[in-house]
């Protein structure tokens, strides 16, 4: 009988303790309306819990990221194969002066350390 | 079309990547991935049977911002752009594959020829598939400071 694999997913605690500390910036990707693309990177603030999103300082490039459904912002960390993190938010991007709020729809986290647990 | 030296060399120095397509549902969809840039084109593999498969198959482009080091200051990207294949790698793609992801491996490579080697037996085992995004434009951007 196989054992079942270990998941590499976070739980949503483990989520907010990932964007609370990780100073890596966000990738941020939106659809143009226009069956392209626009994708930045971006600074991210964690003001609440995970699901309710987070905000991102649209300065520089950034400052052309358009407002739309179906975002997707990727958060993540590399110090080792096994030391990989990150988390994936999508949901709807508003856009106000010079900042951006991502309303998650959804939220998930990979740790790969508990490949080994 | 051709890529400025500056984007070329940005590309072939750095494979930290976040790579998104445009799913059918008109949402955006992103992994973190490694890309290897060879001969014009982002390299990366991924399992056959992982989700990400699904819309790679669907998709035709593919947008990928390559990053700086983390932790690097400035922190700089290219947000790369082009069309996508998806394709299954066989056991004679194995040696190509294995090239262009962690190049010539020779024995000043601390630990290289082992974990060329280590990729390699991976793709042998015929679960993985090869992604390509042939690019158009990639475009230089810096992050400000916080």
């Amino acid at each position: 009988m196989s054992r079942p694999k270990p998941t590499v997913a976070m739980s949503d605690a483990e989520i907010a303790a990932f964007l609370s500390t990780c100073a890596a910036p966000a990738a941020v990707c939106v659809p143009d309306g226009k069956g392209g693309l626009v994708a930045r990177m971006a600074r991210y603030r964690l003001d609440g819990a995970p699901a309710q999103g987070v905000s991102l300082a649209l300065s520089g490039a950034a400052a052309d990221l358009p407002a739309g459904d179906g975002a997707c912002v990727l958060v993540d960390t590399y110090p080792s194969y096994d030391g990989i993190r990150g988390t994936m938010l999508r949901g709807k991007l508003r856009v106000k002066s010079g900042e951006a709020r991502l309303d998650a729809s959804r939220v998930s986290g990979f740790d790969f350390a508990k490949r080994a647990k | 079309m051709a890529l400025d030296a500056k984007s070329t060399d940005f590309l072939s120095r750095h494979g930290r990547a976040y790579l998104y397509v445009l799913a059918a549902d008109g949402t955006a969809r992103g992994w973190p991935m490694i890309a290897r840039y060879h001969d014009g084109v982002l390299v990366m593999t991924t399992y056959r049977k992982a989700p990400k498969a699904a819309h790679l198959a669907q998709a035709q482009r593919a947008t990928v911002i390559v990053t700086s080091d983390e932790g690097a200051s400035p922190f700089h990207y290219a947000v790369a752009e082009g069309l996508l294949t998806l394709r299954d790698i066989t056991p004679d793609m194995a040696d190509d594959v294995t090239e262009r992801i962690h190049g010539k491996v020779n024995s000043n490579t601390p630990g290289g020829a082992e974990m060329s080697g280590l990729f390699r037996e991976r793709l042998l085992e015929g679960k993985r598939a090869l992604i390509e995004v042939r690019v158009e434009t990639a475009p230089l951007h810096t992050l400000e400071e916080a």
